[in-house]
């Protein structure tokens, strides 16, 4: 009974405390004037629980559904000043008094990068991402949320490289568009643009649509119309005196694009592409056959590089352009290294090849292109031609138990015409394209002596040739606003010649002389459904005959192959919103192998070493393979987040074989059905924190892999699992005084050899960072510092540390650098690593501490 | 990082001000800016910029707007971002005024739009004034009384804190986010809160809006001088939508574009612009 009236009581009294109030009154300024507008709010617990404004008289009236007393109003305007009271019932009017008072907002600045999206384009303001320490528009591309830059200047997109670098709509670079984005300053650019899913001709808009991206730079009104550019130079010291220069300028009108660069140094820096294109005369002889260190190569070579590259494009109408491109570049470098490497051969003692070598590697290209392109909506037209040169002259010098010179020198000659033609008539279009291209190589030469002696150790001459030619169809019928059906039409012939002649001492010479043809006629009819922006799904069905015909000159023999393959492709591309999107795709491909699969007498690749490229057999090869990929974009936001899966499978009938035996190594291959499996998981998130300026980037990465291989007589079913975790890290802070940028990477690789050796775990831990600080302004002061640590083997890790940095100071047009490598002075580079089954234990000679003045005159 | 506001040259356009003031003290002025020309209503003393996300569910397409509140005394504007930066170049410098050639160079760089609405906050109505196809179009209202559901979550916004309230809303679901500044104001036609809206999103995604700086930039505003047609919210609606599913047909219709042939004019009559309505109802 005591219980049921004390809560009554409670009860009674809470509906005392919470009732429907209507709270109202007047608010005047201090001349007793009424103020409108005035915004009032009505708080309970620092909840809002009502709200009005004023009338015109000054009066309000406020109504909540249940408050408790006692309550706060606020008064609230921007013309008067702040004011609060507290009432403790509903029943008194209030009346409030305001003084004037100005309210002013902190000044927010407009801090979100400005982004702009229009369909597929997403334009972004070159100023809103330009750091006091970029130097080139790559160093903003880089900020930009979806692409990565790799080492080489390629440009990527949603993890696939671009098809296009525009510079005012126009492609003056092609490829080469490093030499551009490498060397424009941000200050010349006002936006760059990303075109997503670029088609870049004009005549298959609506028909096809392409999965890569375009980007285009757009100049800053004043940098038109007169060349600019940089002129620079610089010295310094390291063990020898240090040299560079540069001078890059380009001019860019409407009618016309120019870009001319010329560069030379001696400071570590390469200009060429270390791989070489060319027939398998060539491109069997690689340029460093002893090996180089898993380190950029401007830490260990001793180089005299030069570069010179002129591009000119004239718009002779409006569709219409000319481009001229040519360059000439060589690379001396010479660096040494000695290695030792266990080989583990079944059934032997593993042998073990110890040896120091010198090299002094010669590589000069020059390259020329001449291409016509009219791309309107009605009619594409291109022919390109272009021709390269290579010139290779390497001498190494070999010390083992006895000294070796060993020489390789080549020359590879390759000319290349592409035709292509699209005429579209509404919803039809031809398609008609005719390429074209003769490699030839005069000369291949290996040759090794014993230097003390002088007496001959082998020698080796390599000659070949190779013709191309390719002419397609493709007629496309829209059947319907979403619907295109079509089929392509291709001939292809190859026609290939080797001949190689090797002897090492009083051995019987090695020969290869074969020739021959391979003919491909193909029919793949498709469908095409395409939404634009929205769904694409694409099916061919490729129908190809291959006839195949190689002569043996040395064995006698004529190689014949004859066969109608049938393939499937499905490519599916969907996007149920703006921002995400998938893709899907699942082929099934025949191929089979060309003129090196009846190279079966072994080639030297070096002095002791062989590789026999083939077995007498045509390999053949089925390509079953599935990828799916999620991307979400949210360029405003700056997230971007891609998943892939895919995984792969091919079946074959050649096996790889390694033989190891006191004398050498000989690499060649098995007639014998195998397979190699693939599968790949990779998951890449960027995120822009704009509150914070920074950016983060998160890769992970697995790749398993499964394989046979022939060791000495042994089948080894080797697996592989490597799983990759990169973090990026960016950030701008103090008003942008200080930059920091960190790249974080761990890598796990577990290899197994079923029923060979046990599987071992490696493990890699490395870490890329640059701090740069802006003291005051034009003074950059930066370090840069690489730190790697390798796992060797169970328990044995090893650390290597390099330690860059500079100062950098800006007066009108000069800039003024001093830049400090190898700060720790660490001479030699040494680690041990697992080729597959052999352990190779390396010691390279590095670059030391070296200091360099550059002066850079900026028009 | 920051966007260099073309703004400002505070002193410049605070002495337009107070001449605009003076004149509108008495009658209506007009603005010369000599590119267009302005009906000044008000002096602005505070600016809001937005980020104004827009996707047209049809063509799967998504457009990144940037627009600007502008609060006076007695007039409220909500319009293009672009459109304030362009004006701002002619009024910090009397002598600009390139020519044609140049004046489009300069427009490239900016997108500006040509939609607008003015709250006169005394009367409480607001004055819609838009453009579609060549004709300009402008009707009147009493201000929404837009029906908040309040909650108590809060979130910051460039610096501010901020209370979520959620309304229905001529067709969508709202979520606003509004802060302690004292403004019954917001993006677009949006008010009706105990402060300045400084988030807001429907709840389908076609519509977002955000806060991403402020000014204290000192300067006349009105509307665009214009031959109006008066029109309903309604009429104007229709009309609008009608034309951007259209606009292919109108533009071969009008005569302006001539197809070179049949193919060329099934393309050009199935051209659509993008369209992605505020309001539905």
């Amino acid at each position: 009974m005591k219980r049921i009236l004390i809560i009554t009581v409670l009860f009674l009294n809470l509906l005392s405390v919470y009732a429907k109030v209507e709270i109202k009154g007047k608010v005047t300024d201090l001349e007793g004037t009424p103020l409108q507008g005035i915004m009032l709010r009505l708080y309970q617990d620092e909840n809002i629980k009502a709200f009005t404004s004023s009338k015109r008289d000054g009066t309000f009236l406020m109504k909540a559904d249940t408050i408790s007393f006692p309550a706060k109003i606020t008064f609230a305007s921007k013309s008067y000043a702040p004011h609060e009271t507290w009432i403790s019932n509903s029943a008194d009017s209030v009346f409030a008094v305001l003084e004037p008072q100005q309210l002013t907002l902190e000044e927010v600045v407009v801090k979100v990068p400005r982004v702009r999206m229009k369909g597929d384009t997403i334009t972004y303001d070159v100023a809103s991402y330009t750091g006091k320490g970029d130097r080139s528009i790559e160093d903003v591309i880089k900020k930009l949320p979806g692409i990565e830059v790799s080492d080489n200047g390629t440009i990527m997109y949603d993890g696939e490289p671009i098809n296009n670098f525009y510079i005012e709509g126009l492609n003056l670079m092609g490829n080469n568009y490093a030499i551009a984005s490498r060397n424009i300053t941000p200050q010349d650019i006002s936006t760059v643009s990303v075109y997503e899913r670029h088609q870049p001709k004009k005549a298959l808009k609506g028909i096809s649509e392409s999965s890569k991206a375009a980007l285009n730079l757009k100049l800053k009104k004043g940098r038109m119309l007169k060349p600019v550019g940089f002129i620079k130079g610089g010295a310094g010291y390291g063990d020898e005196t240090l040299w560079s220069g540069q001078l890059y300028t380009m001019l860019v009108s409407p009618t016309n694009q120019t870009i001319v660069s010329a560069n030379g140094n001696n400071t570590g820096n390469d200009y060429l592409n270390p791989n070489d294109r060319g027939d398998k005369a060539f491109t069997t002889f690689g340029r460093t056959p002893f090996g180089t260190p898993s380190l950029t190569s401007s830490r260990y070579i001793d180089n005299r590089s030069a570069y010179f590259t002129a591009n000119t494009l004239f718009k002779l109408k409006e569709d219409l352009t000319f481009t001229f491109n040519s360059s000439y570049g060589l690379d001396h470098d010479s660096f040494d290294g000695m290695s030792t490497t266990e080989y583990l051969a079944s059934g032997l003692k593993d042998p073990i090849y110890s040896e120091k070598v010198d090299n002094g590697l010669k590589k000069h290209v020059v390259s020329a292109s001449a291409k016509i392109e009219n791309n309107s909506d009605k009619l594409y037209l291109k022919d390109q031609f272009y021709f390269t040169g290579n010139f290779n002259n390497n001498d190494y010098g070999i010390v083992n138990t006895s000294s070796i010179g060993q020489t390789l020198h080549n020359r590879n000659f390759s000319f290349f015409n592409d035709f292509s033609t699209i005429i579209r008539k509404g919803r039809n279009a031809t398609e008609i394209t005719s390429q074209t291209s003769y490699r030839h190589t005069p000369f291949s030469n290996i040759a090794a002596s014993d230097i003390i002696s002088g007496t001959q150790i082998m020698r080796q001459n390599v000659e070949g040739r190779s013709f191309y030619n390719r002419e397609t169809t493709g007629y496309s019928w829209k059947v319907s606003r979403k619907s295109t059906i079509g089929a392509d039409l291709a001939f292809q012939i190859n026609h290939d010649k080797f001949v190689s002649f090797g002897q090492k001492e009083e051995s019987a010479p090695l020969c290869n002389d074969l020739s021959g043809h391979i003919l491909k006629t193909s029919a793949s009819p498709f469908y095409k459904f395409v939404i634009p922006g929205k769904i694409s799904v694409t099916f061919t069905l490729p129908i190809e005959w291959r006839d195949l015909k190689y002569t043996d000159i040395v064995n006698e023999k004529t190689h014949r192959f004859d066969k109608v393959f049938v393939d499937g492709n499905l490519d599916i591309f969907f996007k149920p919103h703006p921002n995400h999107w998938f893709e899907a795709a699942a082929s099934w491909n025949h191929d089979t192998g060309d003129i090196t699969d009846f190279i079966d007498n072994p080639i030297f690749t070096t002095f002791r070493n062989t590789s026999t490229l083939g077995n007498g057999n045509l390999v053949k090869t089925l390509s079953k393979s599935a990828r799916v990929s999620y991307s979400l974009r949210n360029p405003l936001e700056g997230f971007y987040l891609k998943g892939v899966a895919s995984f792969s499978r091919k079946e074959t009938n050649s096996l790889s074989v390694m033989d190891v035996d006191q004398s050498g190594t000989s690499n060649s291959s098995l007639n014998s059905n195998t397979h190699t499996d693939i599968s790949n998981v990779m998951v890449n998130a960027t995120k822009h924190l704009l509150g914070i300026n920074s950016r983060l980037s998160l890769n992970l990465t697995g790749v398993w892999m499964q394989r046979e291989s022939m060791r000495s007589s042994s089948l080894v079913n080797i697996k592989n699992a490597t799983y990759i975790a990169t973090l990026k890290a960016e950030t701008e802070q103090f008003n942008n005084i200080l930059a920091m940028s960190a790249n974080l990477s761990y890598t796990l690789n577990h290899q197994s050899f079923q029923g060979f050796i046990p599987s071992n775990d490696l493990r890699e831990f490395s870490v890329n960072g640059k701090v740069s600080v802006f003291p005051i302004k034009k003074l950059e002061i930066y370090g840069r510092v690489f730190f790697n640590r390798s796992q060797l083997e169970e328990g044995n890790y090893k650390s290597n540390v390099f330690i860059d940095a500079g100062a950098k100071y800006s007066i009108k047009k000069f800039d003024i650098e001093l830049t400090a490598r190898n700060l720790t002075d660490m001479r030699r580079y040494e680690y041990t690593l697992y080729h597959t089954l052999d352990l190779t234990t390396y010691s390279y000679s590095l670059r030391p501490i070296e200091m360099l003045l550059t002066l850079r005159y900026n028009f | 990082m920051n966007i260099k506001p073309i703004t400002a040259m505070r002193n410049l356009l605070f002495s337009i001000a107070i001449l605009s003031i003076c004149l509108t003290a008495n009658a209506e002025h007009i603005l010369d800016l000599r590119h267009r020309k302005e009906i000044v209503k008000d002096t602005a003393s505070m600016e809001i910029v937005y980020a104004h996300i827009a996707i047209d569910p049809v063509k799967n397409e998504r457009r990144v707007k940037y627009e600007m509140l502008t609060i006076g005394n007695n007039f409220n504007k909500y319009g293009g971002y672009d459109n304030y930066q362009i004006d701002s170049l002619y009024m910090e410098n009397p002598e600009f005024d390139p020519p044609f050639e140049e004046y489009r160079e300069l427009s490239r760089n900016y997108e500006t739009i040509s939609e607008s609405t003015l709250t006169n906050k005394t009367e409480g109505t607001i004055t819609f004034h838009g453009k579609e196809f060549i004709n300009y179009y402008r009707y009147t209202e009493p201000l929404p009384a837009i029906e908040w559901e309040l909650s108590d979550e809060s979130d910051e916004i460039i610096g501010y804190k901020c209370r979520k309230a959620t309304a229905k809303w001529r067709g969508h679901d709202w979520t606003a986010w509004y802060s302690d500044i004292p403004e019954d104001a917001g993006p677009w036609k949006f008010q009706g809160l105990p402060g300045l809206i400084l988030k807001l999103e429907d709840s389908t995604g076609e519509h977002f809006f955000e806060a991403i700086g402020t000014k204290n930039d000192v300067f006349p505003f009105g509307y665009g001088k214009k031959l109006y047609c008066k029109t309903t919210r309604e009429k104007f609606n229709n009309l609008y939508k009608e034309y951007c599913q259209n606009s292919g047909a109108m533009l071969v219709d009008s005569g302006m574009v001539i197809p070179r042939s049949e193919e060329e004019e099934l393309m050009l009559r199935s051209k659509k612009l993008f369209f992605a309505p505020i309001e539905l109802e």
